[in-house]
């Protein structure tokens, strides 16, 4: 079912309940008025009857005393006159008419009219004459005779008709349908009005709520109907706002998303996903950011024929502000070129440019390896870097290469500058050194210090017998994290 | 985080109260900066951090405690930091900050 439908089903039937509400009160009203009107009606004519009954008895007695027997007709002339008297007359003892309206009947017997009713403690009976409900009200009539004493002469009658009463009462009937189609018209578009009172805001609100599912969250459903529809449209109205809020800020996360994305693809440009292939050196990388970009940094750069530059370093924090300056740091070391076979000039470059941008606590931490892939030979700087570790597969063996540098963007030049110290070592066959970023540290559920990280390396040695293999675990161990922090490793065998 | 700044003459001594996962990190630093501020601008003031409560700091840490330093030495004081656990000695360690500053361990 339509959600049209079922709005346009409630205003009907709210409409037809009220309709049907005043139907029944106005025919309950209507009945009630009717039968008091008739009873009244009713009561009027006993009353009336009674009353002519007794005054057409008393009169004829009178007459009978004084002679004037002949103005008993002209008596029963002006009664008949009256709407509602149907016959007047006197029958005697033998049963013959003594007096009747009807002159035509006058001396004739009788003819006693079919009764259907009788009201005992009431002088009149209820009968029917040619199919006319008649009330007949009767009185003994008496006549003085020589002696002076009462004689009883006749059975006085009058019969008045019932018709009038129904053409009264039809009247009222008639009277009372116009009132009731006229108020009946009037209450059903009232209860219209009413249940389109009550379904209008309804309607509304249906409409705002599916202008709404259609997606336009800025439609506000307006309805003042001060009840609880309004109510329910102002939380339906918040609810919306909300909603609109919230839809804003996913639409500006999904930019950011996307401006990320971008960001990370730039970054991935800097970052070599493959280092590049040096002579008599066996090389592998693994580079994850915490967040879509990140600020560790890696990469190899050839001077020459023989000669080779590895550089790793870490910003201080995560996410855009150490990307931005790990891309700034990219950018200097490329225009510092010149400067490539002499790592502690070059550190030294880094430093007096790098501190121009690092402000409020950041920093870098550089390692630079000049590698020689005729000799072997690898010359190291640290600029407060992780300790490079040298493993020694053949041996066994491993060693943090420890070594002195303060990070870039800390101190002053000078001092700085007054803790460079370049560490030279021999790159024997099948040793291996790993460089990474703290990171490293943790893989493992809680951060790992000197001890935990050199037990974690000893580990990786003793369970993998070739240098492969200890590259395959070394690997298969921080691929497994999900990282909290960025992570870098690079590793240089010497074959 | 509670941080306490006690004074005892020129020396001032800051320990820090209810860190979750006894952590210090980049969500503390502006915190921190805000409550340091009046502490690091006094002249010729030893400012002792009470490291007994904290395990683990991140880099955001070292580069407020370093900047810290740089302020209080430019205002003829001296930073030191005491009861510094093993992991974070570490740290210190490895970029030299032992050379600069008075780093005392647990």
């Amino acid at each position: 079912m339509k959600i049209r439908d079922i709005h346009i089903s409630l205003k009907y039937k709210i409409a037809i309940f009220i309709s049907l509400l005043i139907f029944i009160l106005f025919f309950l009203t209507n009945y009630i008025i009717l039968k008091r009107e008739r009873n009244m009606l009713y009561e009027n004519l006993i009353v009336k009857g009674n009353s002519q009954i007794n005054n057409f008895a008393l009169y004829c007695e009178n007459a009978f005393l004084t002679g004037d027997e002949l103005n008993i007709e002209d008596y029963v002339t002006v009664l008949i006159k009256a709407k509602e008297v149907k016959h007047v007359y006197i029958v005697l003892k033998n049963l013959t008419y003594f007096l009747n309206n009807d002159q035509t009947l006058l001396g004739r017997r009788y003819s006693s009219p079919e009764k259907t009713g009788e009201n005992p403690k009431e002088n009149y009976n209820i009968v029917k004459r040619e199919r006319e409900v008649l009330f007949q009200f009767y009185k003994p009539i008496y006549q003085i005779n020589r002696e002076g004493k009462r004689v009883f002469l006749g059975m006085g009658y009058i019969e008045l008709t019932t018709n009038i009463i129904k053409i009264q009462l039809n009247q009222i009937k008639l009277r009372l349908s116009f009132i009731v189609i006229f108020l009946l018209t009037a209450g059903v578009i009232g209860a219209f009005m009413l249940s389109y009172l009550i379904t209008d805001p309804l309607k509304k609100l249906v409409k705002g709520i599916s202008i709404i599912a259609k997606g336009n969250l800025k439609y506000k459903i307006r309805i003042h109907s001060k009840d609880e529809i309004e109510g329910l449209a102002l939380e339906f109205n918040r609810m919306t706002t909300q909603l609109a809020t919230y839809q804003k800020r996913l639409i500006k996360q999904k930019m950011v998303e996307q401006e990320l994305q971008i960001a990370k693809n730039i970054q991935s440009e800097i970052i070599p996903e493959h280092l590049k292939e040096i002579k008599n050196f066996d090389l592998f990388s693994f580079h994850r950011t915490s967040r879509a970009i990140g600020g560790d940094y890696h990469n190899i750069f050839p001077i020459n024929k023989n000669e080779n530059l590895l550089i790793i370093a870490d910003v201080s924090g995560k996410g855009v502000p150490a990307s931005l300056l790990m891309s700034m740091f990219h950018t200097i070391i490329i225009t510092l070129k010149k400067d490539y076979h002499r790592p502690i000039l070059l550190m030294k470059e880094i430093n007096n440019i790098m501190s121009l941008f690092l402000k409020k606590g950041n920093f870098i931490t550089v390692l630079i390896a000049h590698l020689n892939s005729k000799t072997g030979r690898i010359k190291m700087i640290s600029a407060g870097h992780e300790y490079p570790a040298l493993i020694d597969m053949k041996k066994k063996q491993f060693t943090f290469l420890t070594f002195g540098g303060i990070p870039v963007g800390l101190f002053n030049r000078a001092e700085f500058e007054s803790k460079l110290k370049i560490n030279e070592h021999l790159l024997l066959k099948e040793s291996m050194l790993i460089f990474y970023t703290d990171g490293l540290r943790n893989i493992q559920k809680m951060p790992m210090n000197n001890k935990n990280l050199a037990s974690f390396f000893k580990s990786l040695i003793k369970t993998s017998g070739s240098s492969h293999k200890f590259r395959k675990a070394l690997l298969e161990k921080t691929e497994m994290k999900r990282y909290n922090d960025d992570i870098t490793i690079v590793g240089i065998r010497r074959t | 985080m509670k941080v306490k700044f006690k004074n005892e003459g020129s020396n001032i001594i800051v320990s820090f109260e209810d860190l979750i996962n006894r952590q210090l990190d980049l969500s503390h630093v502006t915190d921190l900066r805000n409550r340091f501020k009046s502490t690091l601008a006094k002249k010729s003031k030893i400012i002792t951090l009470d490291f007994g409560a904290v395990d683990y700091i991140d880099s955001a840490i070292i580069g407020f405690i370093v900047d810290s330093f740089n302020l209080i030495r430019n205002n003829e004081g001296e930073l030191k930091i005491i009861n510094v656990n093993r992991n974070v000695f570490e740290i210190f360690e490895m970029i030299n900050l032992t050379k600069f500053l008075d780093i005392r361990k647990r």
